[in-house]
């Protein structure tokens, strides 16, 4: 009975041991460890096994801030996964390290926004440091670190050391895990999250300058207003100009014009009754100047001068009153300006029509429409 | 009750009114004037296909005018433009079923009708497929686009449209006859003030495929020096089968020319093409003409500046006989 008793009081002993050892326990080891309020690692490159060498460097921006208020003197950390050891490092050594006020990843109005760079107790310094093996872990040290408010997102740029320290990527693409701690002494916050690396960040995007030959023939309107034409009066005019562009490698342009008339002869038409033409009449030119005479007809100004586009006969505006003919249809295209030789510069000629109702034309609206063929020599 | 209708008649009539009048007004608003524009890339194609063969291709529009612009797609047969070498223009419809090498047939293109919006490349695909019994010869098509002009005008106008296209030179089978015959080479005037000369050369292409004559102009002074030396057809302009083609060649220089000789008057000029592609040395077209360079404006300034010292010679003269007389 007694070392029954003797061994209940034992239990009883035991358990109150062990509660108190459980409650004293709390207040011994009573962690000042906080998760950080925000935090994100901006990496310039976002590629796998970025080298760090010549053109392939990386830079990081890391942004936080904390739960809690770190004194001065403290350090940030950057650990990252085990398994990369050799990556993230790829040269042991110092790095150069940066406060920052901004960077291009700031979510504006947010705790990802950067506030303040991060401050220096003294002067920042960072390196970096290889992992080897199980459980040792590529490593980032930011020292120095100044005092730590709360509410405020501190900023630190990270890159290459001058002599030795060097930045890179794993060689896998996927989610790798870094945790961030920002610490002095037993008073720390940390936070742990993933970045994503990809096999390749960067589209390359090409174009090539064709070297076929192109021409770009413009009308600087669909439309030209003759006004009135009175009977027997003298003749009118309306005008619009027509410009061209090749590529260099074209051996040069040529416009061609028809009319359309009533179908049988280019001129100014009236369809409705009672239905009458204005010809566009004779093979080369219509000449209005005279009393009593009828017609259409255009004429185009030369371009260049004394250079080489060239209006043909016919079309030359050297006489006042004095038009090229126009055929109908396409069959009656006529050439109107070349050149020989590309116009890499736009070129324009103006065109103007001339007009002259004979004595016993119909009153009523005429309309002819002019149709400009275009292109470069085959 | 007739008041009542009198006066619910404005309110009838009002809306009708507005609705006629802007009916009416909308459609000229949108027939304004526009300018037009369209380009094109390549603005050719030679090709050479076999019988039963398939080619596809691609032709690359733009529009760089202020407004969207539809063009209609058009494909047939392409002949020269006036004896002009290296233009097009399409067949009619009666001249294309009379032509015998029109490969318009043989084309398709993926769309009938194009809007080219402002400033954005557009392309449309074609396809050639040359039948089994085509038989040897050199075929030609164009596609071409052709503006189509919705304006309006209640006034007496012009409308114009623009129309562009890329011919296609189509060679079947082999061993082609390159033939060619020079019909004439000359200058446009016989005198000239000072050495802007136009050189016309005609050539008629009687082979069976078409040709890209080159060649030079040799000038030569009254001294037997050559003068200068001036390519003809600098620009490739080819020439169709069965067709005459006017080339035209321009030489500009100084009096003293470029090569330290004289242009001034008789002007030999010769003139040698070739235009086969295999053996172009083979029967070259050679021609000869002449003309004058006569700078009449400075021979009378000479003339009267000689004159003129002639004159004031002899007067000196004169005063000096009447001086020495008294």
């Amino acid at each position: 009975m007694k070392k029954k008793k003797l061994l209940g009081n034992f239990k009883g002993f035991l358990t109150l041991a062990l509660v108190a050892i459980l409650l004293t326990s709390s207040f011994v080891f009573k962690s000042n460890a906080n998760a950080l309020t925000s935090a994100y690692l901006y990496l310039s490159r976002m590629k796998v096994n970025i080298t760090g060498a010549g053109a392939d460097t990386l830079e990081y921006v890391l942004a936080f801030s904390t739960s809690q208020t770190i004194p001065t003197g403290g350090t940030v950390t950057l650990t990252f996964p085990d398994d990369d050891d050799g990556f993230w490092c790829k040269t042991a050594g110092a790095l150069t390290v940066t406060g920052v006020t901004s960077s291009s990843s700031d979510l504006a109005g947010t705790n990802w926004a950067i506030d303040a760079a991060l401050p220096a107790a003294t002067t920042l310094t960072a390196s970096c440091t290889k992992g080897s093996g199980a459980g040792s872990a590529d490593k980032i040290t930011i020292s120095s670190v100044g005092a730590i408010s709360t509410s405020t997102t501190y900023g630190v740029k990270l890159a290459n050391g001058t002599t030795a320290g060097v930045l890179g990527t794993d060689d896998t693409a996927g989610n790798h895990n870094v945790t961030i701690e920002v610490r002095n002494g037993t008073v720390s916050d940390s936070s742990t999250f993933g970045i994503r690396l990809i096999a390749d960040d960067r589209v390359v995007i090409s174009a090539t300058v064709s070297a076929t030959p192109s021409v770009t023939c413009s009308l600087s309107t669909n439309t030209v207003n003759l006004g009135s034409l009175y009977p027997g009066g003298a003749f009118t005019t309306g005008q619009h100009t027509i410009s061209t562009t090749t590529s260099d490698t074209a051996g040069g342009y040529y416009w061609a014009v028809y009319g359309t008339g009533n179908g049988t002869d280019a001129g100014l038409y009236k369809s409705s009754a009672t239905t009458y033409l204005i010809p566009s009449t004779g093979s080369t030119t219509v000449d209005l100047r005279g009393v009593g005479t009828e017609g259409f007809g255009m004429t185009a100004s030369d371009p260049d001068a004394a250079s080489s586009a060239t209006v043909s006969a016919n079309f030359s505006d050297g006489t006042l009153g004095v038009f090229g003919a126009l055929d109908p249809g396409v069959s009656g295209a006529k050439l109107l300006l070349s050149q020989q030789g590309a116009q890499t510069s736009a070129e324009s000629s103006t065109i103007t029509y001339g007009a002259k109702a004979g004595a016993s034309a119909q009153t009523g609206s005429y309309q002819e429409t002019v149709t400009f063929i275009c292109g470069g020599y085959y | 009750m007739q008041i009542f209708y009198i006066r619910k008649l404005p309110i009838v009539v009002l809306p009708l009114f507005l609705i006629t009048f802007f009916g009416i007004l909308s459609p000229l608003k949108v027939f304004a004037q526009e300018d037009v524009s369209i380009g094109m890339s390549p603005t050719y194609q030679n090709l050479k296909l076999q019988p039963g063969s398939k080619y596809t291709g691609e032709l690359v529009t733009w529009n760089l005018s202020q407004e969207s612009a539809k063009y209609k797609i058009l494909v047939k047969g392409f002949k020269q433009i006036e004896n002009t070498p290296g233009t097009a223009v399409l067949l009619s419809d009666e001249e294309e079923q009379k032509a015998l090498y029109s490969a318009a047939s043989w084309i398709t293109v993926n769309r009938d009708t194009i809007e080219l919006v402002p400033n954005k490349n557009e392309k449309i695909l074609y396809e050639i497929n040359v039948p089994q019994n085509a038989t040897k010869g050199e075929y030609h098509a164009m596609i071409s686009l052709i503006s189509e002009n919705y304006a309006k005008s209640p006034d007496s106008a012009t409308f114009t449209n623009v129309s562009s296209g890329m011919p296609i030179l189509i060679k079947i089978g082999d061993n082609f006859v390159e033939s060619a015959e020079l019909i004439s080479f000359k200058t446009t005037k016989n005198i000239y003030e000072k050495p802007s000369v136009s050189f016309t050369t005609i050539i008629n292409n009687t082979g069976d495929t078409h040709i890209s004559p080159t060649g030079e102009i040799v000038l030569t002074n009254i001294f037997n020096k050559e003068i200068a030396r001036i390519k003809f057809n600098a620009n490739s302009q080819s020439l169709l089968r069965d067709n005459t083609g006017n080339y035209t060649t321009q030489w500009t220089d100084k009096l003293i020319t470029e090569n330290k000789q004289l242009a001034i008057g008789p002007i030999k000029a010769e003139l040698i093409v070739t235009y086969r592609e295999l053996q172009p040395g083979f029967a070259p077209l050679i021609a000869q003409t002449s003309f004058y360079i006569i700078p009449w404006k400075w021979i009378l300034l000479f003339a009267i500046v000689i004159v003129l010292i002639v004159v004031l010679v002899r007067v000196k003269k004169h005063k000096k006989r009447l001086n020495s007389h008294k």
